[in-house]
């Protein structure tokens, strides 16, 4: 995917301005930047959450500014959102279930993605028949996860996978990460404040600060960076 | 990795659906032979005004209960039903069978009518706009005496539902009973179990649980919530014209505040979206209101309290309160 000088404008504010840059096939690409960054409308421009008030937005080659979510979906654009969300009201099983049943009706063919893999890749076999509000926080990202895979895409946003989880669980979590995009081979752009765990996962880092382009490189260039450094230091950044 | 391409099983693929279809035809059965039972025709004619009854209110917990759509709009359904079924018999000469299915069409042209500026709206103004449909009918079909819809008086002499050539008059309590319940049973059971317990109904409350959500997994919002406006529409436009030929008088008293009152209470009580929450609220609300006929005068204010008891004691109606409660969520 890519994006083209995209800019998003809320009233007077500019969340994010002139963005251009390209998501490599197979690549994990983490995304950082203080908070209100602009990071989480960075996702949805891409998902179809929200729409490029200019710019515009490719995938595979398609121009899909204009597409709505559920039409990205149909493409391969899964989501994962900064507040767990889920069906709250069925079983674990059938958030997965609706996953399947809707990503086949938006791309107008069957996922490509057996549920037994996905069951495997986020353990949630044995949790199935669990009503979803009774699932804690860990089971929460799993089930959006499951459900974001499910619809068979071949590229998931993530916005803060994981936020709110330990230490323990972040590494937990983190390998389920890996290995989606290690056995399923989905391109996959997470948005995270945790900067270790990121250089940890991330084949490259796109950092932005008051919706603009700061660098994209590898981990180890931009985490070193002065620049960056600086912006998470939370010195005042006059660019 | 397991190659095995196994599907989850669910309500939403038709597990277990024999076994409660069996238990619901057999409750359906059961009233059958209470219909023959019941000596008194008065208490026949409570149980088909509660069937007809379940028909709007099933309807209505498809889109407030499961869709969660605030559509307020229900009895406008009805009312374009019960006036549409009568005008095509008494003017066109259909007969009364027929009449009603085309009323279902016109209640599904209704549906899209009122659908297309609620889904340019946001939650509560969908409430506001639909509420304000509701509002403006009554005013309308007082102009429609001239194409007529009998003004204020409303539209004597329907003809009566004729079954093969048998003549059901409004007196023969016993086959409207059993006419009634036909319909009742079988409208509920395609909205309880068929509907809402296929691909629709996972998408209506994947909608309505988490909106964005459901976008992202491939739900397509528009077309699901007209889809709930229509279905809703005409099984509403269905009940409206089995009412309009069994009560052979259609006024604009259907969109009356005590109907309106009624039909909310009767989800209020039984609670929304959780079959048979809203059934039970009918039967509970249709009889307890003949019950307290002889408190005439506070009767309506009874009615109030009965919500407000409930709204506070049990928020998710009478079926909530039988619902096991959840274990404590582990940390
Ligand atoms: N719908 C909206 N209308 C107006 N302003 C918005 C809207 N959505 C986001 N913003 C603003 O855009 C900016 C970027 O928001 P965004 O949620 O993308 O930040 P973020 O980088 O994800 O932050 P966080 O780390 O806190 O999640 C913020 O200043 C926010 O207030
Ligand atoms: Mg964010």
């Amino acid at each position: 995917m890519s994006l083209e000088n995209v800019t998003i404008q809320f009233g007077p504010f500019r969340a994010l301005t002139d963005l251009s840059f390209q998501i490599e096939r197979g690549e994990i690409l983490g995304v950082a930047g203080p908070n209100g960054a602009g990071k989480s409308t960075l996702m949805n421009v891409c998902t179809g959450g929200l729409h490029a008030s200019r710019g515009r937005v490719l995938f595979n080659g398609k121009d899909v500014t204009g597409f709505k979510r559920h039409s990205r979906c149909g493409l391969g654009i899964a989501q994962t959102f900064q507040i767990p969300t889920l069906l709250s009201s069925v079983t674990v099983g059938e958030n997965l279930l609706a996953g399947q049943m809707f990503g086949s009706e938006a791309r107008g063919s069957a996922p490509d993605i057996p549920i037994q893999d996905i069951l495997y890749l986020t353990q949630l076999e044995d949790t199935l028949n669990l009503p979803a509000s009774q699932a804690d926080l860990l089971t929460r990202k799993r089930i959006m996860l499951g459900a974001a895979l499910a619809t068979g895409p071949e590229i998931i946003f993530m916005d803060e996978p994981l936020g709110g989880l330990n230490a323990e669980e972040i590494v937990e979590f983190l390998q389920v990460i890996r290995h989606v995009r290690e056995e399923l081979g989905i391109t996959i752009v997470m948005v995270e404040h945790k900067t270790r765990a990121l250089a940890e996962i991330a084949d490259r880092i796109l950092i932005i600060n008051f919706g603009e382009f700061v660098m994209l490189d590898r981990p180890e260039v931009v985490l070193n960076d002065d620049h960056v450094v600086e912006i998470y230091l939370g010195k005042k950044h006059d660019a | 990795m397991a190659d095995r391409s196994a599907s989850i099983t669910s309500q939403f693929t038709g597990a277990g659906l024999g076994r409660s279809s069996l238990i619901f035809w057999a409750l359906v059965g059961g009233l059958a032979l209470l219909g023959g039972l019941l000596g008194d025709s008065y208490v026949r004619h409570i149980f088909i005004l509660v069937f007809i009854w379940c028909i709007v209110i099933a309807s209505w917990d498809l889109i407030l209960g499961y869709a969660g759509i605030f559509n307020y709009a229900q009895l406008v359904f009805f009312a374009f039903g019960a006036y549409g079924s009568a005008m095509l018999s008494i003017y066109a000469g259909l007969t009364p069978l027929l009449a009603i299915g085309a009323a279902a069409l016109v209640g599904a042209g209704i549906g899209v009518l009122v659908a297309v500026p609620s889904l340019r709206l946001k939650g509560e103004y969908v409430a506001l706009f639909t509420f304000a449909v509701h509002l403006a009918l009554p005013p309308l079909i007082q102009q429609g005496r001239a194409i007529g819809m009998g003004g204020n008086t409303g539209l004597l002499g329907i003809p009566w539902l004729n079954l093969f050539g048998f003549q059901v008059s409004s007196i023969d309590k016993l086959t409207w009973y059993w006419v009634s319940l036909a319909f009742g049973a079988v409208c509920v059971y395609l909205i309880y179990f068929v509907i809402l317990r296929g691909r629709m109904g996972l998408a209506f409350i994947a909608m309505r649980d988490a909106e964005t959500f459901a976008q992202a997994i491939g739900v397509n919002e528009y077309k699901y919530k007209l889809l709930a406006f229509v279905v809703s529409a005409v099984f509403t436009a269905v009940a409206g014209g089995i009412y309009a030929h069994y009560t052979s008088v259609v006024t604009p008293k259907v969109l009356g505040t005590e109907f309106f009152l009624m039909a909310m209470v009767m989800l209020a009580i039984g609670g929304m979206g959780r079959f048979p929450g809203a059934i039970a609220g009918v039967f509970t609300v249709v009889i307890g209101n003949e019950l307290l006929r002889s408190f005439d005068d506070y009767r309506l204010l009874l009615l109030g309290v009965a919500v407000v008891v409930t709204v506070i004691f049990f928020p998710e109606g009478v079926a909530g309160a039988f619902k096991p409660k959840p274990p404590e969520k582990a940390e």
